[in-house]
């Protein structure tokens, strides 16, 4: 009995089983030696474009309800028939619109009645945490499509890891932002016009950083990161 | 009687010989020393181990939809394909305490080593090398002895010094579930290896008496 014991665990297999690789990752969205572009593409998509998805979406709304809109959540189809949602509520004495799938708050400033959009995260994706305040304001319709409205933003942000690393950015003088695609709604389709800074940190201590500068005729990168 | 007869009369000898031996009881013996080599591919386990102070390429770097802050600083590393890795080498003594059991100690040894590359900059920056030292209790047991060949099984449970890792002492085990030995007092063998330092087949020479 005690020997077949011992040969069973003897010729106890040992395998050690690989996942598959997951291929939704960054690696193919830049040319090798420019991926520090990355980090000004992420501003650009994840806080100025989400924002202004979401500004979008209530201003729709408002402009559908001939600027009185209900209390409540409210949905908004693109061309594409893909359905956002929006919430109004009041808080405070304040209306307030929220998209909690983007987890924005959107408030008007007072005095000025400019739009501030602010996302404070509390989890994360990826392990990185977002929180800013971007104001924007909508400027004249310039063109025709689901998007018609260029939108004048400015931006003070921070973006937190899981390590020691962290960036802030910010878009000091008002960046005019269009859609290219006036088919859907999509953060990577805008076009922006302006200057966006960022800059790295670790424990506390700049080391780092990256200004971008977006014009019509192509983007302009300058980078204390010796790439 | 010419030579080609006496080949063939020695030939026939020999294997005559052989095969008596093959189901005659094994000479009694105290002690068993061997030294063996064991190839194919270090364990995942110690490559884990290894990449413990860096990041890894493949799972790190491209991880997520935007790269993070760390990925522009941090140190990664790449381990060389399976078939360049280094051996493993051992020094096992084993003494028999009952018919079929043997306990022992077994001293093991490995190196590994890895390229490492900085923040988006994928040229080399240098070679690390670890080298890992195992200290084993080892227990075996023979299930098949005649005089020529044993079949056995062995268990080393204990615990590794790991020089040039993150952290220095890891515990550890290695089964070897089967080897073929061939030899009398001196003798050969081959077996299958499996544990936290290598996954593969051993070739060794040992001495028993």
């Amino acid at each position: 009995m005690k020997i077949k014991v011992l040969m069973a665990l003897a010729v106890l297999p040992l395998l050690a089983f690989e996942c598959c690789e997951d291929q939704d990752t960054w690696q193919f969205r830049c040319q090798r030696g420019s991926e520090f572009t990355l980090y000004p593409l992420d501003v650009l998509d994840e806080v100025i474009g989400e924002s202004l998805m979401s500004l979008n979406f209530v201003q729709s709304v408002i402009d559908s309800h001939n600027g009185n809109p209900s209390l409540g959540i409210h949905s908004v189809k693109d061309r594409t028939g893909w359905e956002y949602l929006v919430e109004n509520r009041i808080e405070k004495s304040d209306t307030i619109w929220f998209d909690a799938r983007r987890r924005m708050r959107m408030r008007r400033s007072q005095p000025g009645n400019k739009w501030i959009v602010t996302r404070q995260d509390d989890y994360a994706y990826n392990d990185q945490l977002y929180s800013f305040e971007l104001k924007a304001e909508r400027c004249d319709k310039d063109v025709e499509g689901a998007l018609k409205y260029p939108w004048l933003v400015t931006v003070e942000g921070s973006r937190t890891e899981n390590s020691d690393y962290s960036m802030t950015y910010s878009v000091p003088a008002p960046m005019k932002v269009r859609w290219g695609s006036m088919l859907t709604f999509s953060s990577e389709d805008i076009m922006p016009e302006g200057k966006l800074l960022i800059s790295f940190y670790k424990e506390g201590k700049k080391i780092d950083w990256i200004n971008a500068d977006y014009a019509a005729d192509g983007t302009k990168y300058e980078t204390s990161l010796n790439n | 009687m010419n030579w080609k007869k006496l080949i063939v009369l020695a030939l026939l000898a020999c294997f005559f010989h052989q095969n008596a031996d093959a189901f005659r009881p094994q000479k009694p013996f105290k002690a068993d020393i061997s030294f063996s080599a064991a190839f194919i591919a270090e364990s995942n386990v110690l490559q884990d181990r290894f990449m413990g102070g860096y990041l890894s390429y493949d799972d790190d770097f491209y991880r997520g939809y935007s790269p993070d802050v760390e990925h522009l600083y941090a140190e990664y590393i790449q381990l060389p394909a399976a078939a360049d890795g280094d051996p493993m080498f051992s020094l096992r003594a084993d003494f028999k305490v009952l018919e079929w059991l043997c306990v022992g100690v077994d001293l093991s040894y490995q190196q590994i080593w890895g390229t490492v590359y900085k923040g988006f900059n994928r040229y080399p920056e240098r070679k690390v090398k670890g080298n890992v030292y195992y200290v084993m209790p080892e227990v075996r047991f023979d299930y098949l002895r005649t005089r020529l060949s044993t079949l056995s099984s062995s268990c080393s449970l204990g615990l590794g010094i790991y020089d040039g890792f993150k952290k220095k002492i890891y515990a550890d085990f290695q089964l070897r579930p089967i080897t073929y030995s061939i030899g009398t007092v001196v003798y050969g063998k081959v077996g299958v290896t499996v544990g936290t330092l290598m996954n593969g087949l051993e070739f060794g020479a040992g001495v028993r008496f």
